[in-house]
């Protein structure tokens, strides 16, 4: 309790330190959530509350800009740890996490050098994208997937209308998975004879280049990368006790292309990647994905349609960068004048199953909004959204930006 | 024979006064030769007024480059903090629809955008894509409809309709309204196919004349069926200052700290 005080008190004197330097920018956003769940099988509580805090600050320095960006979080289901994880490569989130943390320079204007702790964004398809699917993130809550940055070096450049991005990164940042046997990744043996087993990560982390270009009214890209993909695949090991499951690395390398064209009063998205594991577990796949947004009066329709086509690799192997393949994902955003709704249709094609999301967000001033979400999974319980249909909830937050 | 000569003399000058009725196209050539500038940058604050009386404000700083067929805006959002580091880039194509594209930082990329769908809301404005584009009166057919007395100041009244039937804009006709003195164009108004009142009304107000151009600093643009209104004050106005080579690029749209 001292230390979460000390680190606290450290950290919400930092940064209005910054500011006083006269020229930061710190902007944020603090909101608090309850949640309420289904009454299921298991034995968790059935509501918990959530307090975050994220704060942003961006710093000219003679040509060069500094961005540093920290989340503070704590929840009542206890599923933060307050331990210090820079790399953020432990298996529970921990309750300070630092989101960014870079030095962005630009030597000649076509050129950007970045180096630290940032986030990323690739490919053009919403809700699944193959090009976007190496980047780590934190699945703990599926129903609210978080990109997680990646400690690394980044070079972008343009020339006409062709651009370049180069991106390194030394360190793995392995993607965030609930506990097993919670309502979060529930599994078909009770919960107190489950011993997961996480692997290491290979040494290293990866390297990836991507080639841009905009011609009327396409939008082109190439990719390629190597290294130690971050999306584990999940075994399930025999023991005494039962099955435990086991998340295990491997290097991966792989190849895509992105497209996006202008048709009609819409865009239309597609991405392919052809991507080579090092192990034969997840077996080698050729990933595709559709889309199409759709402009409304207020808002817009997308739709995303996903499948992986798998060569050898184990049955009992569960890459889970891909296991909702194949999917489709249908989503309505609205903005009207008072706020924002946006509802959400994943549908799992191969059990029959999927979640429905609905979100509406009020705004009660130019500061406060207030959110109501109610995520509602459905289907047999052996696919993987419709197992988790004992954690069906209803979650309203107040949220207050500056 | 005297008569004659006056008669004639009479209906040569009645001629003569006739011919010197302005052409339309001609005042728009001029005014553009008189305001339009290379550059514009300003910084901006928009109010949206409900019907129902709330009020919403945004906060923008907005780049242009070049005019009308080949114009090109950068436009970054400041405030309110849910929309901060947003921006858009808007890319003239000479006879065509512009090149759109809008960067979210929650996304942390940019995302092309149907530039068709040009009557759709701004930014949840009263301002229409197609009303982020410069006018480009060479796209229309003009008729000079008359005079007017707007604030005090005798103005030029212009109708301008689409050349194209079903075409790229949205609305059937606009009159423009232009003050006589400094040709400068203080409102226009909107009509919809077969409405004889307009469905929106821009008026430019706050005069003022900067670094030797005259620039409206406020905008006030009113949809008239809906009841709401949206209201844009300039500020830090910098005309014909050259832009950065990449300003209006996909790499400077993404650079969420700063242009």
């Amino acid at each position: 309790m001292k230390r979460r005080a000390a680190l606290l008190t450290f950290i919400l004197l930092a940064f209005p330190a910054l500011n006083e330097a006269g020229e930061t920018l710190l902007t944020g956003v603090a909101s608090v959530s309850g949640a309420r769940f289904h009454k299921g099988a298991t034995e968790e509580d059935r509501g918990s509350a959530t307090a975050i805090l994220d704060v942003k600050a961006v710093k000219p320095l003679d040509g060069l800009y500094l961005t540093a960006a920290l989340r503070l979080r704590d929840s009542t289901d206890g599923r933060y740890s307050w331990s210090l994880d820079p790399l953020d490569d432990e298996p529970d989130p921990s309750a300070i996490a630092l989101r960014e943390l870079k030095l962005r320079a630009s030597p000649i204007p076509a050129l950007d050098l970045e180096a630290g702790r940032f986030e990323l964004g690739w490919g053009k398809t919403d809700g699944y994208s193959p090009a976007d699917a190496f980047l780590p993130r934190d699945l703990t809550d599926p129903f609210s997937e978080e990109k997680l940055g990646l400690w690394g070096v980044r070079i972008s450049g343009q020339r006409e209308n062709l651009r370049g991005e180069l991106v390194a990164s030394p360190f793995t940042t392995p993607w965030r998975f609930p506990e097993p046997g919670s309502r979060y990744l529930p599994l078909p043996f009770p919960r107190k004879f489950i011993r997961e087993t996480v692997g290491d990560p290979p040494d290293g982390g990866f390297a990836a280049l991507r080639a841009l270009v905009n011609v009327e009214e396409w939008d082109l890209g190439l990719w390629a990368r190597t290294g130690v993909l971050p999306a584990p695949w999940l075994e399930f090991v025999q023991t005494p006790y039962g099955f435990a499951p086991t998340r295990r690395f491997t290097r991966e390398t792989g190849v895509g292309v992105e497209v996006s064209r202008l048709i009609g009063t819409g865009v239309a998205r597609a991405e392919a990647a052809l991507l080579d594991p090092e192990a034969y577990a997840p077996g080698d796949s050729l990933i595709v994905a559709l889309g199409f947004e759709h402009p409304l009066p207020e808002g817009t329709l997308l739709f995303t349609w996903a499948k992986a086509f798998t060569r050898g690799g184990e049955e009992d192997a569960i890459p889970l960068d891909r296991a909702l393949l194949p999917l489709f994902i249908s989503a309505l955003h609205h903005q009207p004048e008072w706020g924002s709704v946006r509802l959400v249709w994943t549908a799992g094609l191969r059990h029959g199953d999927g979640v429905v999301k609905l979100e509406t967000g009020y705004d009660l001033t130019e500061n406060w909004k207030h959110t109501l979400t109610i995520d509602q999974p459905y289907g047999p319980r052996s696919g993987p959204l419709g197992r988790l249909r004992d954690a069906a909830r209803i979650a309203a937050a107040l949220s207050y930006s500056w | 024979m005297l008569r004659h000569l006056v008669s004639t003399l009479l209906i040569t000058v009645s001629l003569a006064v006739a011919a010197r009725a302005e052409d339309p196209r001609e005042l728009l050539v001029e005014s553009e030769a008189r305001h339009r500038s290379k550059t514009l940058s300003y910084a901006g604050e928009l109010t949206v007024h409900s019907k129902e009386g709330k009020v919403r404000t945004k906060g923008w700083r907005s780049y242009r480059e070049g005019y009308a067929g080949d114009a090109k805006v950068l436009v970054r959002f400041l405030s309110p903090p849910e929309v901060r580091g947003v921006g858009f880039l808007s890319l003239s194509r000479p006879g065509k629809s512009s090149d759109q594209w809008l960067y979210l930082p929650s996304m942390k990329r940019e995302r092309r955008i149907g530039a068709q769908d040009r009557d759709a809301s701004f930014v949840g404005t009263d301002f229409s894509y197609e009303d982020m584009e410069e006018f480009d009166h060479k796209r229309y057919d003009l008729r000079l409809k008359g005079e007017e007395n707007l604030d005090g100041q005798p103005c030029w009244v212009i109708e301008a309709v689409p050349q194209e039937e079903g075409g790229r804009s949205t609305f059937a006709r606009r009159l423009l309204t232009l003050r006589k003195d400094n040709l400068y164009l203080v409102r226009q108004e909107y009509y919809q196919t077969g409405e004889t009142s307009p469905a929106k009304r821009l008026t430019l107000g706050d005069l003022r004349e900067t670094h030797g151009r005259w620039i409206a600093h406020r905008l006030e643009m009113s949809s008239l069926k809906k009841g709401s209104r949206t209201v844009v004050v300039l500020k830090d106005v910098v005309f014909d200052k050259p832009h950065p080579s990449e300003r209006f690029t996909l790499l400077n749209l993404t650079r969420e700290e700063g242009d």
